[in-house]
């Protein structure tokens, strides 16, 4: 990943902790190599990410966020991945209009036993976002 | 002898709806009006400065240079000012030219000939802002245009000399409409395009209405006409956070099941939720050039 320039892009990561964190987990103990470029914050469900955490990463510094969540139907608090879907759906149209590539917020589904799935959403994430370049926006104080 | 406190209104960029808004509640209460004088408006009055004024009332927003020196003139010479209507607290509607290149602005007002580094009017500002960045405001009295009853409020404290303290509960306290005790949506709507259940709430209809994050004072009076609540008096906490917590609040409200959810529905989403405070925000992620 590193092949494609200069440029290191910073990921937050959030990972759910019941399906995307137990993922990350496994792809750890398969031994399957993914990019470093991914700082993963554990929440107990991709529900709990509230719009203001993902922009505050953005104000940050942060170049992508990425949201791993159980699958649809199989949340470990019945819906709590569908609000997730949908919190993510009206920021992206949010991030549009304020000047940020929507491409740069992604929501994937990854259940605890798939660790492979789990290192190529982030692999496929993190060239996305390479080929996007550096975050639109620079620093600001909230 | 006079013992009249003198007012002076000094208009900016605006639509001089604030100072319709206080002509007609000084209409409606003498008494207690007779005790100011306005020395200074040039909408209303005179317009020969004054020295000194004991309240500036500012009314509009911040948008060329000269806007900011005014400003900072009244700021000097006035004892207590005021901030009245939206624009003057949080930018108001002028505000959301900062979603726009200045220069596209130009252009589709004048001509692509005019650039920004020579043309003979007054020098607009790039980014437009809070006239609270500028000065420090004593009183501020948010609404589009500012309610009767809180504009007499102020003069009441004006004259008693008390802060004025605005009220720290949202629209939806005073709103006359139903709610249910599940609050689901169940498909997005546009406002005044189709049809609606009458005398239910907005939110639960599909409409969004900014009634849970707005400061109340207004006694719903959107609301009241049947229209949804467009926040002009302003968040009840950190404007941005206000905004980003009514996303995730309709986001949760959403009906996970339901095949009519269609979001690209809302045109302009910024322009709803900031439509009156964008100049305040500090989410100012748009890219200009």
């Amino acid at each position: 990943m590193q092949k494609v320039g200069v440029f290191r892009p910073k990921i937050i990561g959030f990972l759910c902790n019941w399906c995307g964190y137990a993922a990350a987990d496994l792809a750890g103990n398969l031994r399957k190599t993914y990019s470093s470029n991914l700082r993963i914050v554990r929440v107990m469900c991709s529900g709990r990410v509230d719009p203001i955490h993902i922009l505050y990463a953005f104000q940050h510094g942060a170049d992508g966020v990425l949201i791993v969540g159980c699958h649809l139907g199989d949340c470990h608090y019945i819906n709590g991945n569908y609000k997730a879907k949908m919190k993510v759906n009206f920021l992206k149209k949010f991030l549009q209009e304020m000047g940020i590539n929507p491409d740069r917020l992604h929501i994937d589904w990854a259940s605890a036993g798939e660790g492979n799935r789990f290192a190529n959403i982030v692999d496929d994430f993190i060239y996305k976002v390479i080929k996007l370049g550096p975050c639109e926006i620079k620093y600001v104080r909230l | 002898m006079n013992t009249k406190l003198t007012l002076a209104i000094f208009p900016l960029i605006g639509c001089s709806g604030c100072e319709n808004a206080l002509l007609d509640a000084w209409r409606v209460n003498d008494d207690l009006f007779n005790n100011f004088e306005i020395i200074y408006s040039p909408l209303l009055a005179d317009f020969e400065e004054p020295d000194h004024v004991d309240v500036g009332i500012v009314t509009g927003n911040v948008r060329f240079h000269e806007d900011i020196n005014k400003l900072l003139r009244w700021h000097k010479k006035s004892k207590v000012l005021v901030a009245l209507g939206s624009c003057a607290c949080y930018g108001g509607i002028p505000g959301l030219l900062n979603l726009q290149n200045i220069q596209s602005v130009i252009n589709d007002i004048y001509s692509p000939k005019i650039s920004l580094d020579n043309y003979d009017m007054p020098k607009l500002i790039e980014n437009v802002k809070s006239i609270a960045e500028f000065v420090n405001i004593d009183i501020a009295i948010p609404g589009c245009p500012p309610p009767k009853n809180l504009i007499i409020k102020l003069f009441e404290h004006l004259l008693k000399g008390e802060p004025l303290i605005l009220p720290d509960k949202s629209v939806c306290n005073e709103c006359p409409l139903n709610t249910s005790e599940d609050k689901v949506i169940r498909n997005i709507k546009r406002f005044s395009l189709e049809p609606i259940t009458p005398n239910k709430c907005f939110l639960e209809e599909g409409v969004l209405c900014l009634g849970p994050i707005t400061r109340t004072g207004c006694d719903a009076r959107c609301i009241k006409v049947n229209t949804p609540c467009r926040g002009c008096m302003g968040y009840l906490y950190n404007i941005d956070e206000a905004v980003v917590k009514f996303l995730s609040s309709v986001s949760s409200m959403i009906d996970e099941k339901s095949r009519n959810i269609d979001i690209d529905k809302i045109k302009d989403l910024t322009g709803l939720l900031y439509r009156f405070t964008l100049a305040s925000s500090k989410l100012n992620f748009i890219k200009r050039g």
